[in-house]
């Protein structure tokens, strides 16, 4: 017969309250299931919604949210419909910090998808993984976020200087370029750029003869063009953002200088071609991403461009919106694949799993494991014949 | 030589963009003391305005232009009746500040709209990608024109507030509103006249610059490059301004063409401190000076 002296109940109910907490944490370890309930998987993204780089920001969000309510519409993954909050950054670290806090030590989000901006990505990326979050393929091509490895942080970006010491090694080798030049945004995207193409020159022995940098938002290049003309390159490689390298483009032809450009991934889009007109014929450039145009017309992407036409007066969705709709999918992917015993650990066993994944909606196959965290180190090669981005390659 | 005189062209051109934006904030301090921090977003309207009538109406290049520039002159004036005029007898710095939010939220408003939104468009003048050239020096017939428009319009502005009495009520009001007023000039409406033209001169601005570096939404950071150009000029000089503006341009391309790599980007800033160290008030600015 228990006890009924002042210490054994006090003791038995300790018992019972210990056993009461031991059952709800212990159901908390055993699942480790932040920001997934019964019926909701709840995700993060802060991204640049008014800022200068608000034009990524919105089509990457138009891109998530239609991959998102496809998903709730099918059902769900396993049962659970998707929520995800947006923060707005405005390009604003500080603002990113706030709200990054927020959502990981408040909102206890499962995963922050798609997160906008290096910068951004350099100060959150801590707080998302000490907040017990996962990173998933933040839009912000840096090596930090892979290298090196860490189990919560996975990405589809490899960094600028990757893709450009790829492009610049094409340049060498294929198109037997030796005076190199290069163009590029006076910030980090364009000295990741510059880095990578003088990790490839340095390897073959050669250095740069020229180069011309600009301030973001600059609007005059005559300049910049006058002097790599005068240094006679016989390649120009381009670490410019798109509005600043179809301009150049303009320039170039202005001055009736027909040297080979070969652009980064920023520039390797439909929209330079818009801007540029005739002067981007010819333009080579490397993008993990296809361009719009070249997928437009495949049997899976034309419904999803016929809807986002029919809510946003007929027009075509930005390049960013495929980051977006790719990021987010691939993030839906693996979560139903994970199962209905959706944990952080389940989730990252599993899409170390994944091997040449395609979407096949543009994006390059995914490839994860346990030693690699970067979904994809190749890039597509592309020139623009006829007016219309074509692929001639695959660089790895 | 040739290269020489090819960067002084295309700085010129350049200079004269943030010549005319000057314009308008040096118009706006002379006559109201007021610094219109939203210089450079009633640039980007204009240019907005202009795409939207030349490209999406199909009008012709001059008549959006000229729809653009009457359009965004009158959004001026309604700043100043509805807005700014509540704000006579303010500390100046309030007033400031009011600008800058003016300015984001024209930004904002251009970015939710619809059919302009966060996406960069084309706006090719009817001369896109024609050059001429001269002796080996190759000048853009865009460039051309806007070196020609900046002409005629200094020569309009001078004889308007020369030879006008709607320019010489302008410019008393600039010397001393209070006496002008006790002489009958109705100082209220000429604010808002000067409002208008100062917008209108950055709607120009905009229709000029749209061909050569696109339209969209972040296009008002260059009403940052036009500040040095007006503080150069000295800011309560109209002539000034323009020669501000052009100096910053030129310096810019000349820099950028015969000096290292990166100072391009300072050397604007350089000349303006080595201007002010020797003239203080820039290079056409005098002291005020009141008798009682």
């Amino acid at each position: 017969m228990m006890s009924r002296t002042p210490g054994a109940r006090f003791a038995t109910r300790l018992i019972l309250l210990l056993g009461l907490l031991c059952g709800g944490t212990c159901q908390a370890f055993a699942t480790d299931a932040q920001g997934v309930t019964k019926d909701e998987i709840l995700l993060g993204s802060v991204l640049d919604l008014s800022g200068p780089v608000a034009s990524i920001g919105v089509p990457v969000r138009e891109g998530q949210d239609m991959a998102i309510q496809a998903a709730n519409d099918a059902g769900g993954i396993n049962g659970r419909k998707i929520r995800i909050i947006y923060s707005d950054s405005g390009y604003d670290p500080k603002k990113a910090i706030i709200a990054t806090q927020k959502l990981t030590n408040d909102d206890r989000v499962f995963a922050f998808v798609g997160q906008l901006g290096a910068a951004i990505v350099h100060v959150t990326m801590p707080i998302i993984i000490n907040g017990g979050s996962l990173l998933l393929f933040p839009n912000a091509p840096i090596e930090e976020v892979y290298e090196p490895l860490k189990p919560l942080a996975f990405t589809m970006q490899p960094a600028y200087n990757v893709q450009a010491r790829l492009a610049a090694t094409y340049a060498y080798n294929t198109l037997g370029k030796r005076k190199f030049c290069a163009f590029y945004q006076d910030d980090d995207s364009g000295e990741q750029v510059l880095r990578g193409i003088n990790e490839a020159l340095d390897s073959a022995g050669v250095k740069l003869i020229e180069k011309a940098s600009y301030k973001r938002g600059a609007t005059d290049f005559s300049s910049q063009f006058a002097r790599l003309k005068q240094a006679d390159c016989d390649i120009v490689m381009f670490g410019a953002v798109v509005r600043e390298a179809a301009a150049a483009m303009l320039e170039r032809q202005k001055i009736g200088w027909n040297v080979d450009v070969l652009v980064s991934q920023p520039s390797a889009t439909d929209t330079v071609i818009r801007l540029a007109g005739s002067a981007a014929e010819g333009m080579l450039g490397v993008n993990q991403m296809l361009p719009l145009d070249m997928i437009k017309d495949q049997p899976n992407v034309v419904p999803v461009f016929k809807a986002y036409a029919d809510s946003h007066g007929g027009k075509l969705p930005d390049p960013a919106f495929l980051y977006g709709y790719n990021f987010m999918n691939l993030f839906i992917e693996a979560a139903r694949r994970t199962g209905p015993d959706l944990t952080t650990q389940n989730f990252i066993k599993t899409l170390e799993q994944f091997r040449d994944f395609d979407l096949n909606f543009g994006m390059a196959p995914a490839s994860f494991s346990a030693t690699q965290h970067v979904g994809s180190l190749s890039t597509n090669l592309l020139k623009v014949v006829n007016g219309q981005w074509t692929r001639i390659g695959v660089l790895k | 030589m040739i290269a020489f005189l090819q960067q002084i062209v295309s700085g010129s051109a350049v200079g004269i963009v943030y010549a005319l934006v000057a314009l308008g904030f040096v118009m706006v301090h002379k006559a109201t003391q007021v610094f219109n921090f939203a210089q450079g977003e009633l640039m980007m309207l204009g240019a907005f305005v202009a795409y939207t009538f030349i490209v999406l109406f199909g009008l012709p290049f001059w008549l959006g232009g000229v729809i653009a520039i009457a359009s965004v002159a009158l959004f001026g004036a309604a700043l100043d009746r509805i807005l700014l005029r509540r704000m006579v007898g303010t500390k100046p710095f309030t007033i400031f500040m009011l600008t800058v939010g003016i300015g984001f939220c024209i930004r904002s408003i251009v970015m939710l709209v619809p059919i302009w939104g966060t996406e960069t468009y084309s706006l090719p003048s009817p001369l896109q990608g024609k050059v001429f050239s001269l002796g080996g020096l190759i000048i853009s017939a865009d460039h051309a024109v806007i070196l020609l428009t900046a002409a005629l319009v200094t020569a309009a502005l001078f004889a308007f507030f020369q030879f006008t009495r709607l320019g010489l009520a302008m410019r008393a009001i600039s010397q001393n509103s209070l006496a002008a007023s006790y002489l009958g000039v109705r100082v209220d409406s000429l604010f808002s006249i000067v409002w208008a033209l100062s917008a209108a001169a950055a709607a120009l601005a905009g229709v000029m610059l749209a061909p050569l570096s696109f339209v969209h939404s972040d296009m008002g950071q260059i009403g940052l490059k036009a500040i040095p150009a007006a503080v150069l000029g000295g800011f309560d000089s109209l002539p000034g301004a323009l020669v501000g503006g052009l100096i910053i341009g030129i310096v810019e391309a000349l820099a950028g063409f015969y000096l290292p790599e990166g100072v391009k980007d300072v050397a604007a800033y350089i000349v303006l401190l080595v201007v002010l160290a020797v003239k203080p008030r820039g290079l056409f600015g005098h002291a005020d000076v009141k008798k009682v």
